[in-house]
């Protein structure tokens, strides 16, 4: 296993470095100099009427180095990676990237922990109970309320929440952000109320997604293994019903749901740019988006490369679960 | 095998959660202006000019547009809390609160000098102070961190200006026969008045000489006193090729010389008369403390005497003072959480105490939210107090009419010198000739459209002046919406459909024109859409182009474009130096700047030569118009309408004034009624009532 891991962990050396070079050549071949974009004033929609924009986009470039060869600049942006610096933000010279992304990050990932916590916590039992009384009106009535679930866009579910739950309807949870406006004078017990209430409706609206999806992937797994003859055996020997379901089908039924962690961690991620949105959370999904439409190469490297990274260790590490759950499993 | 009975049950399930989003209604037509007060204030004072050439001023609609006043300096309301609905009661204002106001992007840094955003002007307004800055009601230049200064002239002397601005005389220059008199116009320029011939003067350059004298005690927000050197190292910055200052740079190339006569006095002297001299000293002026900017100070942390131009400009450039600010102001920054909010606190060294020009709040907040819809929400849920964002459904809208709303909030409109054109790329072969232009806006409605979608609240335009001012002609008028015109013109230019199949064409090219539009931008949209409707009655195709805004703007400035569809604010407020829009020079191919549409005109270059050496604004009035009758005839825009802004305010906000310079308000005029919770009374040498301010 610690041979096969290793052997992973080198693999990603040249696919993250296959990845960089795609992203790299893929953000500069999309239209939009952001030369451009620094001398308009996208505050205020307009162009704007300037004189010396020639000059000031020229100077742009070359301090970001965009004067350059393309393959000198992925080289310099290597060496810096190599070295854990992604430089400044473009558009904001003298805001460290590397700083952000960690205060960033503070954000987003409690926030996806949480929800994939809860995810597969209630995923798991509605699945089972769905596999386990199938075609019951329970199963029936879980089945549609969850693919109703699965179906509402995202920043849809998220506007309506706030609706609901904000002032405009019962005014019960704050709508906006992480803490309250005064949250800095709070007592420290107030101040973790205070996010908690403002957590609650940004958690709801990542989780119910992934939720719908994990627990239809543990009712089909379930289903697929309580049809096997072991279970059918395990039955006819007489054990309880609990034991069947629980020691027997649910240890094999859990390898699909498995497999869908390794999507769920990067999706979360990839999602939280509209929760992030809506609710005006300073995250990490907010922050690619936005260093997107700004066409600031060295934020979208920056957090596309963390994305990657991401993904390949969410790979990894359902890979080695899958060892883990299913003994019939070895790399070694 | 798909269960039928699953998905009738998924299928009603899902349409009874959609119904609520389904069934938010179309909004309701109101009656126009319903934002307005029920009695129109009629105007007061002055009717329009009555001079030959004068403005015309459609007073009746001024009025519709709530209008109270007219005068040389335009129109503009005055009445604080002119659309509260409990506007008319005398409140006692109060120290103290905070204001939390919307911005739906953040500025970079708050370095003016490289930072030009609007955001950064708006915030700047409350936390900086200029030399002189703009009065937002009577629109003239007061002096702020100086107290007083003298405009004088310039006489160049035969064989030039030389270097180190020497072969110069200054002083007040009267002509005298065949000499000019120069006399002192200041109380620093102690001359003796000078009979010089006109034999012996290259030329005579009027308002160039300015003597500033600073006001005693002005502190930066550090408390490092404020002197003449640094309002010396906020010119010479300008000079320096380095300094990230380039989209600036020309406006302060024109001063070609400044003199510390001592600590309190500074004197500028510009190349050239212009029009712009004046504002120049304005926001627009950035003064920078030497002690935190400049390593040649004695007093900078970091001092080097031997320091270069490269670092010294690279001390600017990247000063971590560009965001942890340190100004004049009577708001000084306190603190700025990236991506959240900038909060700024009152300056108790601020040099003037009255709160009608300090502020009566204590602190200022601009709350950063991207998307606007949550930001309304926000509004609603007390986030934030003012928002500024509110689209014309939503105005007329549902949104605004709740309880909830109207409980703790009003709205407001104001006028601001904001335009929204389509405007033309001429350097296409197709859209070279004018009269295919003159075409093309006969072929839209204009009045229909301000009338359908803005329910009559925008103001249709026929050139790029701000019809609140004396510079914009009405009675020139919209170009009529008739397709027989339109016709009768794209024939003469040769347009006309050949081989039937709808679409005109010349030389086997059909007329279709390609409108690019910011992606996303429903207003945009929605215009284009109605262009093409318009267009279509006359044979012309045209293909809307969403753009998300890097791309848009890379194909502006490439002239890679046939039509776009744009807003523009007028950066000096009301006027804005016209050569950098119309001027030849500034519409080459390969030139990238703010005449997009590439025009090149003799006759406009003379126009705008002229308004830009005139200084005295009543007297580019009427060149203004000129500019404007000719820009009607060469349409190189389709000048479409003035759009209002729309804001939200929370209702225990008072004072709220509303002005044509954007953002449409100032926050430091606003305060909270005496015995609000977290507030104090108002020092009893300024206490008053709010009809008194």
């Amino acid at each position: 296993m610690l041979t096969y891991t290793l052997r992973r962990l080198l693999w990603m050396v040249p696919t993250l470095l296959g990845i960089t070079i795609l992203i790299f050549c893929v953000i500069r071949l999309t239209p939009g100099d952001p030369a451009a974009l620094m001398v308009s004033d996208v505050s205020t929609g307009g162009v704007g009427d300037a004189s010396g924009v020639e000059a000031a986009m020229e100077k742009f470039r070359e301090r970001w180095g965009l004067d350059r060869p393309l393959h000198e600049q992925y080289l310099v942006w290597l060496w810096n990676f190599l070295r854990l610096d992604f430089g400044d933000e473009m558009m904001r010279p003298g805001v460290s990237i590397t700083s952000v992304l960690w205060q960033r990050l503070g954000v987003t990932i409690p926030l996806t922990l949480v929800s994939v916590l809860l995810s597969y916590l209630l995923a798991l039992p509605l699945g089972i109970l769905s596999a386990v009384k199938q075609g019951t009106l329970v199963d029936k009535v879980s089945t549609g309320f969850l693919f109703i679930l699965y179906s509402l866009p995202t920043f849809w579910a998220g506007l309506m929440l706030i609706l609901v739950f904000g002032a405009s309807g019962f005014d019960w949870l704050p709508i906006m952000g992480l803490h309250d406006k005064d949250a800095a004078q709070m007592p420290t017990g107030e101040y973790l109320w205070d996010m908690f209430l403002h957590a609650l409706l940004p958690v709801a609206t990542l989780t119910y997604g992934g939720l719908a999806y994990l627990s239809r992937q543990m009712r089909v797994g379930m289903l697929e293994i309580v049809r096997q003859d072991f279970i059918r055996t395990a039955r006819a020997k007489g054990l309880p019903e609990k034991v069947v379901v629980f020691k027997h089908a649910l240890r094999n039924s859990l390898i699909p749901v498995i497999t869908v962690f390794a999507q769920i961690l990067p999706v979360l991620i990839g999602g939280s740019v509209i929760v992030e949105s809506v609710f005006s959370i300073p995250g990490m999904g907010l922050y690619a988006y936005e260093g997107l439409l700004k066409r600031d190469y060295n934020v979208v490297m920056a957090t596309t490369t963390f994305s990657a990274l991401l993904t390949m260790a969410g790979f990894l590490l359902s890979d080695i679960l899958y060892a883990l759950v299913d003994p019939r499993i070895s790399y070694d | 095998m798909i269960d039928r009975k699953l998905l009738a049950f998924t299928f009603v399930a899902s349409a009874l959660l959609l119904l609520p989003a389904l069934c938010v209604e179309e909004p309701a037509p109101q009656p126009v202006l319903a934002g307005a007060p029920a009695v129109a204030t009629p105007l007061v004072g002055q009717e329009p000019v009555g001079e030959e050439d004068g403005p015309t001023w459609d007073l009746e609609r001024l009025r519709k547009a709530g209008v109270e006043a007219v005068d040389l300096q335009g129109a503009h309301p005055l009445e604080p809390d002119r659309y509260h609905p409990d506007g008319d009661r005398e409140v006692r204002p109060a120290m103290g609160g905070r204001v939390i106001q919307h911005i739906p992007s953040q500025p970079g840094n708050l370095n003016r000098a490289i930072e030009n955003s609007a955001l950064t002007t708006w915030m700047l307004y409350e936390m900086h102070a200029a030399l002189v800055e703009r009065d937002f009601e009577t629109w003239v230049y007061e002096p702020v961190v100086a107290s007083a200064y003298d405009m004088e002239d310039t006489v160049i002397l035969e064989g030039g200006r030389s270097p180190g601005n020497g072969n110069i005389l200054f002083g007040k220059v009267t002509e005298a026969g065949d000499s000019y008199v120069v006399e002192s116009g200041s109380s620093r320029n102690e001359i003796e008045t000078t009979r010089v011939p006109k034999g012996d003067v290259e030329s005579v350059e009027f308002g160039t000489v300015f003597t500033f004298h600073l006001r005693d005690g002005v502190k930066w927000h550090d408390g490092h006193a404020f002197d003449a050197h640094d309002a010396y190292f906020s010119w010479e910055i300008y000079g320096n090729p380095a300094v990230d200052c380039d989209k600036v740079r020309a406006q302060f190339k024109e001063i070609v010389n400044a003199e510390v006569l001592d600590d309190r006095t500074i004197r500028y002297f510009y190349r050239q008369q212009y029009m712009d001299a004046v504002s120049t000293f304005g926001t627009n002026f950035f003064l920078m403390p030497r002690h935190l900017y400049d390593l040649h100070d004695p007093d900078h942390p970091r001092h080097d005497a031997a320091a270069t131009e490269e670092q010294r400009a690279a001390e600017i450039n990247d000063n971590p003072h560009n965001t942890d600010f340190v100004g004049l102001g009577p708001y000084r920054l306190k603190e700025w959480k990236r991506d959240d909010y900038i909060e700024a606190v009152r300056f108790e060294d601020f040099f003037w105490k009255d709160p009608a020009k300090a502020g009566y709040m204590d602190v200022l907040r601009w709350k950063y939210i991207s998307n606007d819809d949550t930001a309304f929400e926000g509004l609603i849920n007390g986030e934030v107090d003012i928002f500024g964002r509110i689209k014309t459904e939503d105005y007329f809208g549902e949104k605004t009419q709740t309880d909830v709303f109207n409980k703790d909030f009003y709205k407001a409109y104001t006028y601001t010198a904001t335009y929204q054109y389509t405007g033309w790329n001429i350097h296409r072969t197709k859209l070279k000739d004018k009269r295919v232009r003159q075409a093309l806006a006969h072929s839209f409605d204009s009045q229909g459209w301000v009338d359908s979608k803005y329910f009559g609240l925008a103001w249709p335009i026929t050139g790029p002046t701000f019809f609140m001012t004396p510079n914009y002609d009405h009675s020139i008028p919209v170009r009529a919406y008739d397709a027989d015109i339109a016709e009768e013109l794209l024939a003469e230019a040769g347009w006309y459909d050949r081989d039937g199949n709808g679409i005109v064409d010349k030389d086997g090219e059909d007329l279709v024109i390609e409108i690019l539009i910011p992606q996303g931008n429903k207003a945009s949209e929605s215009t284009v859409q109605k262009i093409q409707e318009g267009f279509s009655r006359v044979g012309v195709r045209v293909e809307m182009q969403p753009l998300e805004w890097a791309s848009f703007l890379e194909r502006i400035y490439n002239r890679d474009f046939d039509g776009c569809n744009l807003a523009t604010v007028l950066q000096g407020g009301v006027e804005t130096d016209p050569k950098l829009g119309w001027h030849s020079e500034e519409g080459a191919f390969d030139k990238r700047s703010s005449n997009h549409s590439g025009l090149r005109d003799e006759k406009v270059d003379a126009i705008v030569d002229e308004i830009r050496r005139t200084i005295d604004p009543a007297d580019r009035a009427p060149l203004w118009r000129k500019l404007q009758a000719e820009l009607y005839d060469l349409q190189p825009y389709l000048f479409m309408n003035s759009p209002p802004r729309k804001f939200a305010f929370n209702k225990k906000l008072r004072g709220v004034k509303l002005y044509v310079f954007a953002p449409g308000f100032l926050l430091r005029d606003m305060y909270y009624e005496e015995g609000t919770p977290g507030t104090r009374s108002l020092p009893a040498e300024f206490s008053r009532s709010g009809s008194d301010r």
